[in-house]
């Protein structure tokens, strides 16, 4: 859908904080709007106008078991984000797996070259490339909880000293193509590992990682 | 209701749906919006919690949950479910208290929406399976009430939205209320107010739009 015309951003930015924007249509816009300023302003005043609706809403005291729940789960958010970045990605990175990757694709194969996969062995994405390799194509295979207010960024790390280059954002759903620059193909073939990080909405303001790698996978087998 | 603290039940709800009583006595000391300056509040608990102040959350925490629970309860409709769902709230806001700044609204627009997304999401799943309690009554309906319990909103802007929904034809405000208040589909409040579908779509984007006229006005 273009949700360029201004109108029509209006109405689809209400009827989402309304939430009667549902479905497909509402992952959809939940997507565009996060990575868009001017529909993501749309969004945020429509929320703050509509704010005053919840008027009709009767309070209500949560039992004591909600805060002490929430107080465990912050406390062990805590623990996790104590550890340095460092040696949050080391102790992932041996979690991850890479099957047969750059070294499968020979000429003229386009096969599997590599599955991202969490500490339970859960796929997360399988990624492609094909003859070209001017792209990667990643699907997401649909069996992990993403954090869909955030992007999932793919990074190839060319070796110590040398400053990660981002490959693109990997979808959180169904396939995605991340096409590859010049630069981009030349930083994976000298790269020994890739990695994805966590960052905001439309992935790294910086150029650089930002948020926390959670996967590291060895680009050879 | 005699404790001392000003406890006005919202007057808009004329809804008696037996879940949702609301706490009366002393138990309603949590219940913050009616301290001084909330609004002002909500936001320096905010800003601590981006710090990564726990003992701003627990503040917090009293200050909006159970505003935030009162809406959870309303779209969910169970509150085992609706309390589940408010701890994922409150972990939320703690872990994005950062991306609070960037905000163009009130604080509690913020937090009430991250709640709203929540129990929107988990409304997919959940009803599927679970049919929808009778139609609750009309939200909005009394529109010659005065006064709001909602501190955290200006006089200015309360009385704004008062007038503004003055404005929409019964029709509209009632599409309205059902889906932001109940979380109803679009399906859902034409079977619910027995109207056809097109009509209901074009009552509520009408709705929509002459609200934000008249609010940004």
């Amino acid at each position: 859908m273009n949700y360029g015309r201004p109108e029509l951003l209006e109405e689809l930015a209400g009827q989402y904080v309304l939430g009667t924007l549902r479905g497909a249509a509402r992952r959809r816009f939940e997507r565009y709007y996060r990575s868009d300023p001017a529909a993501l302003q749309a969004v945020q005043r429509w929320e703050d106008r509509l704010l005053d609706l919840t008027v009709a809403v009767t309070p209500i005291q949560p039992s004591d078991l909600v805060w002490q729940r929430i107080r465990s789960r912050v406390r062990g958010e805590r623990r996790t984000s104590g550890i340095t970045r460092l040696a949050l990605a080391a102790s992932i990175a041996a979690l991850a797996v890479a099957i047969g990757w750059w070294n499968l694709l020979g000429p003229g194969s386009s096969q599997l070259v590599a599955t991202v996969a969490d500490q339970q062995h859960t796929e997360v994405w399988r990624i492609e490339a094909p003859r070209s390799r001017q792209e990667l194509r990643v699907d997401a295979t649909g069996r992990f909880a993403f954090d869909s207010t955030r992007s999932y960024e793919l990074w190839a790390l060319p070796g110590p000293g040398v400053a990660p280059v981002s490959l693109g954002l990997m979808p959180q759903g169904g396939r995605g193509t991340l096409r590859l620059t010049e630069a981009q193909r030349l930083a994976l073939a000298q790269s020994k590992q890739v990695a994805v990080s966590l960052e905001p909405p439309g992935g790294s303001p910086t150029g650089a990682p930002t948020g926390p790698i959670l996967f590291v996978a060895d680009v050879s087998a | 209701m005699d404790c001392g603290c000003i406890h006005l039940r919202p007057v808009y709800v004329i809804d008696a749906m037996p879940h949702m009583q609301a706490q009366t006595g002393s138990e309603s000391r949590g219940l913050p919006l009616m301290e001084a300056a909330p609004a002002e509040r909500a936001e320096l608990l905010l800003e601590r919690c981006a710090r990564r102040d726990e003992r701003a959350l627990r503040e917090l925490y009293q200050l909006i949950a159970p505003q935030l629970l009162g809406v959870l309860v309303r779209i969910l409709r169970r509150r085992a479910v609706a309390e589940e769902a408010l701890q994922d709230v409150m972990v939320r806001i703690w872990e994005r208290a950062d991306q609070y700044v960037a905000y163009r609204g009130r604080a509690m627009a913020w937090m009430v929406a991250i709640a709203r997304y929540r129990a929107i999401d988990l409304l997919r799943a959940q009803q599927a399976a679970t049919p929808l309690d009778d139609v609750p009554p009309d939200a909005l309906a009394d529109r010659s009430a005065t006064d709001f319990f909602d501190s955290t909103t200006p006089e200015r802007l309360r009385k704004a939205l008062r007038d503004c929904l003055g404005l929409l034809s019964d029709e509209q405000r009632r599409c309205l209320a059902l889906a932001y208040v109940d979380g109803y589909s679009q399906d859902q409040i034409a079977s619910a107010i027995q109207s056809p579908l097109g009509t209901v779509k074009s009552w509520m984007r009408r709705g929509l739009t002459s609200l934000k006229r008249c609010l940004d006005s």
